[in-house]
């Protein structure tokens, strides 16, 4: 572990009592409580940090916050690796492992960077221009290199072991910023009684206040204003806290880094917090931050933002330079000058402006600071770090620059071409901040209700009374880039450092006509990558403003959008993930299930038991077994997910006959009858069984996947188009377990168990409703059949659930009952001919599925109108038919397409809506939907499936496989 | 004897749970076979029912969907602009006499309730809830109907208590995602899951 | 995000509504069996850009069905009532 050769002895805001070690790139360092990962890398000496997103080019620590765009590392390991993280926003802790990005070998030979040394075949847009030959497929070998170039960090290969939150929030204030004006307002409305959250996105408050040297006036005010706000009930501040999103009616999004600054989290405590916070009035206190001046290779080591390198001297008393040249437009960069000078450094200053405020130019010189007035800085020189700069004189009228003058050897060049506002939550409510040319930046011109823009963002000199203004905005001269020096060989110069976007790209891109903003954006990619282009994008619309030759107010901003900074995936997901994704559904009899050997499948939300199988039995071996033993004895499956619905009151009859195509009136209590209910646009909606418990009670099932389009079907009715109807409808689907028992011992087993009641044929017909007792439990008994055999469905209030089913199960033993799940279920149907979901499926009809006769011609029905529409009564609609194939032991396929042999074109004739064995036939079947229907009875056509180019021969028939006049449900 | 077998019978575990070793900050138990009636009607003839109600009941009915009323363990919640739910034992309802222009549905399986109590009650229902549970905004007796993570819930702040003590009574078959989600959720401050009754 | 002004439980975020198509047409009589009244009815839309009558569910709340005067440019929400007070404008 070396020493820290650029720490100063003393000062800085950092906890010299807590010693700190950390690594890049396998080197150990020491640090200090209060660094962050930039801040010791530069005082450890360290200077090269990255390599460059498209050319390789070496690259150092650029500014102090959440601008960086050069210094991107990857932290950690195993599952916590994180790329692309900005090292100066990483806290530092004991430990930290950090990684550079995009070099191989390594950082100081990266191979890549021959890149660089190619003529301009990288330009802008190249892979619209270059690699497109020889032949036209070349570009697919081209891209899959270059794509393996691409991107900066790696992604984690391993699952993250930590915990993430959401949390929901309401306040009166919310205060994002928690600098000088952010803490005024806050006091303002803290001491009001307002409930305000303060949201700040560094690990303590103080904001531009901590840039400043230690010990002067702000730091008592800052302490004050501290202690205060937190002895406040009312006040939540809220630190390492990021407001990345501003919506509508100023709801926002937070990102908390709650724990990023320790190697792990504490037991339970999650890494990350995504708040959605509701707030009454917002005030925007997010500061500014600074730009550069573009010149020739401006991206080497060792240049940076002036207000970094002076926030590095007075809050982490690093010093990032000994030989400074400071080069500037404005007043600002003049205390970053001063203040290097005080500490040691040899500081000259460029200054564009041939004049200066007097009191500026007699603290400069006080200081020992050179002054070169009215010069610029026409490139930087250096391999892997600057070494010296070029000086021309500088002549804001004239558009080339002059020659050079002379080289300053340095060793950091603190850049500052100017100040923006932070006005990205302003801007994201669709406020475009607008371009002022006397202060030379972007403030906001339209503050939507409910927001106040205080401080630097809102352009304010005087941030607060009493407090020592920041140096003057007003005397800047405007200039962005300058040219190559006359006579010297041209340089790469950067205005979007991270994404590698040059000034000669963005006048290639003027030249090819995008010389709109967005286009602009788009085609060179400035402003796109981790940094948003928050050091770019001024000079960019300058840039192009004057390519453009119009005002710079004229050329407008991109549209900004959230996050305002990365955030991870991992909070935006909170515990919503794996298992957790979505809520699961279970029925009351679940747990008999899982202990019970059931292998599960997903029904929506829904975990149904798919099947049972035996030691050894694979899905296909265990549901031909089921289904085979329900329709040879009897058989039991849950049915619990099915919608079930009470219809309610005086008007339920008239309801029902309302929304199903079949009538009601006429079904006299304890019996239920089969309905189909439209859309109002004439389609199938669902079908179920209703049974009429009393009067005016009917108890309606519906399929399980349309429970709650149905129930909100219904409510809209009641509610928008029928006020009238006394009716009411309630979701029961949670209050009643449900167990069908099929086959052609079902009665004789229910009858011994629920001995309360008569299951001779006349006294329970087919259809009928029953109530009665199996043992202590009460049951409601239907007498309906999904799969064609006799069976009844039996349900009991849901906590008595479980115990129904192994009375059930302990009376079936006698009968040899066999437990069904879902899989089985549907081969039964499918046997049977029972249209389902997947013949119900949002396109078909009643006369499409074979149940026209259903509809009633005596009373008017939802969809009835439009069910009698041109497109839905073509003949050549294909309708319901049944399938066999023609060889028995080959499979058919679910959605394999229908068509005449040998002419498998187009959409073909048809499609297989449902596929089985049939135990019942011995071979398989399916049913489908088929121009024609049945007038094509015993036609030997073709299921065509191409994505697997299979072709099977089937042969039409009656969809109703078994027991087609239906003895076995009426024995 | 017939048993009502809870949602939460195979997975409920009664003990300390998460974070820390003192005092715990949250306690939750699940409130088992708890009555639960829904009374509804129609516009006209509504109002006439609550006043038969609160004849029969000797009870007021609530007003608004924002306030629920309680007597010990039973209270009535307004969930709809005709539709009540009375929940926990109210021995004068007789579901037969609303009559004509109301309808009784039971609805007593169809959920599960937990009660959250303790001083980070509140915290821990915001991690999935959206809704202002301060004291100025959701006062004792509050009520809301809302959803935590694709699940409806129902969150009532009970009258009459010393510390902060809430009710959530969410869809049976969603209650063992609702308890995991719960018990994750309370880990981070440390809970003490109690004896279910 | 929008919040939703419900006159039965108060300003709900949006999460809680489903949104329920234009709400400009009434709905036909049943009995109606033009097929251009229930066309129109069933799909025909304005998409206008700026104020909208439209519905919403409060399905996680008390699934009352609400009638929402909505911006479509500022997502301002002008007025909420219940869908059965039945007023078209």
């Amino acid at each position: 572990m070396t020493d820290q050769p650029d720490r100063l002895g003393q000062g800085g805001r950092i906890d010299r009592s807590r010693a700190l070690s950390f690594t890049f790139d396998g080197r150990a360092y020491a640090g200090w409580s209060g660094d962050t990962l930039a801040s010791a890398l530069l005082a450890n000496g360290v200077h090269l940090v990255g390599r460059s997103f498209k050319y390789h080019r070496p690259r150092g620590v650029y500014a102090a916050g959440v601008e960086e765009p050069n210094a991107l590392v990857t932290l950690r390991k195993g599952g916590r690796h994180e790329p692309n993280v900005a090292a100066t926003t990483v806290e530092l802790f004991d430990g930290l492992v950090a990684e550079s990005q995009n070099r191989w070998p390594s950082l100081g030979l990266d191979m890549l960077g021959a890149i660089d040394r190619l003529p301009p075949v990288f330009a802008a847009g190249f892979y619209y221009k270059t690699f497109l030959g020889p032949t036209r497929k070349a570009w697919m070998f081209y891209e899959r290199l270059i794509r393996r170039t691409g991107g900066m960090g790696k992604p984690p290969g391993q699952p993250d072991p930590d915990r993430y939150e959401k949390a929901h929030a309401f306040c009166d204030v919310l205060v994002v910023g928690g600098g000088p004006s952010g803490l005024a307002a806050a006091l303002a409305a803290g001491r009001d009684g307002a409930r305000v959250v303060v949201v700040e996105n560094e690990p303590v408050l103080g904001g531009s206040l901590l840039a400043r040297p230690r010990g002067g006036e702000s730091d008592a005010w800052l302490a004050a204003a501290i202690d205060e706000l937190a002895a406040l009930p009312n006040v939540r501040v809220m630190t390492r806290t990021t407001a990345f999103g501003a919506y509508d009616n100023l709801v926002f999004g937070l990102a908390e880094r709650v724990n990023d600054h320790l190697a792990e989290p504490p037991p339970y405590q999650p890494r990350q917090r995504y708040w959605v916070l509701r707030a009454r009035r917002a005030v925007l206190a997010s500061g500014m931050i600074e730009r550069p001046i573009v010149f020739g290779n401006n991206d080497l080591p060792g240049v940076m933002l002036a207000s970094a390198a002076r926030c590095y001297l007075n809050r982490y008393a690093a010093l990032a330079g000994r030989t400074v040249v400071a080069f500037t437009n404005n007043d600002s960069a003049y205390d970053a000058a001063i203040e290097l000078a005080a500490a040691g450094a040899d500081v000259s200053m460029v200054d564009v402006r041939r004049q200066i405020p007097g009191q500026l130019e007699r603290q400069a010189r006080d200081a020992g600071v050179s002054l070169l007035l009215g010069h610029a800085v026409g490139g930087a020189n250096g391999r892997r770090a600057v070494d010296s700069v070029d000086v021309i004189e500088f002549d804001a009228a004239s558009p080339s620059a002059g020659a050079v003058k002379s080289r300053l050897p340095c060793d950091l060049v603190a850049v500052s071409g100017g100040w923006t506002p932070t006005l990205h939550l302003l801007a994201q409510r669709g406020s475009k901040p607008v371009f002022d040319e006397t202060l030379a930046m972007l403030v906001p011109e339209v503050v939507p209700e409910g927001f106040r823009v205080v401080g630097g963002a809102a352009a304010e000199e005087a941030p607060l009374a009493g407090l020592a203004p920041e140096r003057s905005l007003a005397t800047i001269a405007p200039v962005w880039a300058i040219a190559d020096p006359l006579g010297a060989r041209p340089r790469k110069k950067f205005v979007d450092i991270q994404n590698d976007v040059t000034t000669d790209d963005i006048s290639l891109a003027h030249l090819e006509g995008y010389e709109a903003v967005e286009h602009l954006k788009r085609y060179t990619s400035q402003g796109m990558g981790t940094d948003q282009g928050k050091t770019s994008n001024l000079n960019a619309l300058a840039i192009l403003a004057g390519l453009r030759d119009e005002p710079r107010g004229t050329v407008g901003t991109t549209t900004y959008r959230p996050p305002y900074t990365p955030v991870s995936i991992g909070a935006l997901g909170g515990a919503g993930t794996g298992q957790h994704f979505m809520p699961v559904r279970r029925s009351p009899i679940h747990d008999w299930h899982q202990g019970n050997g059931a292998v599960f499948t997903d029904a929506g939300l829904w975990q149904r038991p798919w099947y049972y199988p035996k030691a050894g039995e694979s899905l296909d071996a265990a549901y031909v077994r089921e289904a085979g033993e329900v329709r040879d004895g009897v058989g039991m499956v849950d049915v619990s997910s099915l919608g079930k619905i009470d219809v309610q009151g005086p008007d339920a009859a008239d309801f029902l006959d309302r929304v199903y195509v079949n009538n009601w009136r006429s079904l006299p209590v304890g019996k239920a009858r089969y309905g189909v209910m439209l859309r109002a646009d004439g389609i199938v909606l669902d079908d179920g069984t209703t049974s009429r418990i009393s009067e005016d009670h009917y108890f309606m099932t519906t399929t399980t996947a349309n429970a709650g389009v149905v129930m909100t079907q219904f409510e809209f009715l009641l509610q928008a188009a029928w006020p009238e109807l006394k009716v009411q409808v309630t979701s029961v689907t949670g209050q009643w377990a449900g167990i069908a028992v099929a086959g052609p011992r079902s009665r004789d087993l229910l009858a011994r168990l629920v001995v309360d009641l008569d299951f001779d044929n006349d006294a329970f017909p087919f259809m009928g409703v029953r109530h009665g007792h199996a043992g202590d439990i009460p049951v409601r008994l239907l007498r309906i059949s999904f799969s064609g055999e006799l069976a009844y469905e039996v349900y009991t209030p849901a906590d008595y659930g479980e115990e129904l089913w192994r009375a059930v199960h302990d009376h079936g033993r006698e009968f040899g009952l066999v437990v069904y799940g879902t899989e089985a279920l549907g081969a039964l149907r499918i046997e049977k001919g029972h249209v389902a979901g997947p013949e119900i499926d949002g396109r078909t009809t009643l006369s499409d599925l074979g149940l026209e006769r259903m509809a009633s011609k005596k009373k008017p029905y939802l969809g009835g109108a439009l069910m009698e529409r041109e497109g839905l009564t073509e003949a050549d609609r294909p309708r319901l038919v049944g399938l066999e194939t023609t060889d028995r032991g080959t499979k058919l396929r679910a959605g394999a397409i229908l068509c005449q042999p040998g002419r498998h074109q187009g959409h073909g004739i048809g499609v297989v809506t449902s596929v089985t064995y049939s135990p019942a036939l011995g071979g398989n079947i399916g049913i489908g939907l088929l121009a024609g229907g049945m007038s094509r009875e015993g036609e030997v056509i073709d299921a065509v499936f191409p994505l697997r180019g299979e072709v099977v021969a089937v042969r039409v028939r009656s969809p109703h496989f078994v027991d087609p006049e239906g003895e076995r449900l009426h024995a | 004897m017939l048993e009502r077998r809870s949602a939460l019978a195979a997975i409920y575990r009664v003990g300390r749970i998460g974070a820390g070793d003192g005092p715990p900050s949250l306690s939750v138990h699940e409130r088992l076979a708890r009555d639960l009636v829904q009374v509804s009607g129609w516009p006209q003839s509504f109002p006439s029912q609550c006043r038969r109600l609160e004849t029969m009941l000797d009870f007021p009915m609530p007003d608004d969907g924002l306030k629920a009323v309680s007597h010990g363990e039973s209270t009535i919640f307004r969930v709809g602009p005709e539709r009540l739910w009375l929940a926990g034992p109210w021995p004068g309802l007789d579901p037969a006499s609303p009559g004509d222009e109301a309808v009784v549905t039971d609805i007593g399986h169809s959920r599960t309730v937990l009660r959250v109590a303790g001083p980070q009650s509140r915290v821990l229902l915001n991690r999935g809830l959206p809704i202002d549970l301060d004291e100025a905004a959701f006062p004792a007796g509050s009520f809301a109907q809302s959803v935590i993570h694709h699940m409806a819930v129902l969150v009532h702040h009970l009258d009459g208590q010393d510390e902060a003590v809430f009710d959530v009574y969410v869809p049976r078959d969603f209650a063992v995602s609702f308890w995991q989600w719960l018990t994750e959720a309370a880990e981070a401050f440390g809970c003490q899951i109690e004896e279910p009754g | 995000m929008l919040r939703i002004a419900c006159p039965y439980c108060g300003e709900r975020d949006q999460v809680e509504f489903a949104y329920g198509g234009d709400a400009s047409e009434g709905f036909p009589e049943l009995a109606d069996s033009d097929v251009g009244r229930w066309t129109k009815f069933v799909f025909v839309r304005e998409n206008p850009r700026g104020v909208h009558g439209e519905y919403w569910h409060h399905q996680y709340g008390c699934r009352q069905w609400l009638r929402v005067v909505r911006d479509t440019v500022t997502h301002q929400v002008h007025s909420v009532a219940p869908a059965r007070q039945g007023d078209r404008t």
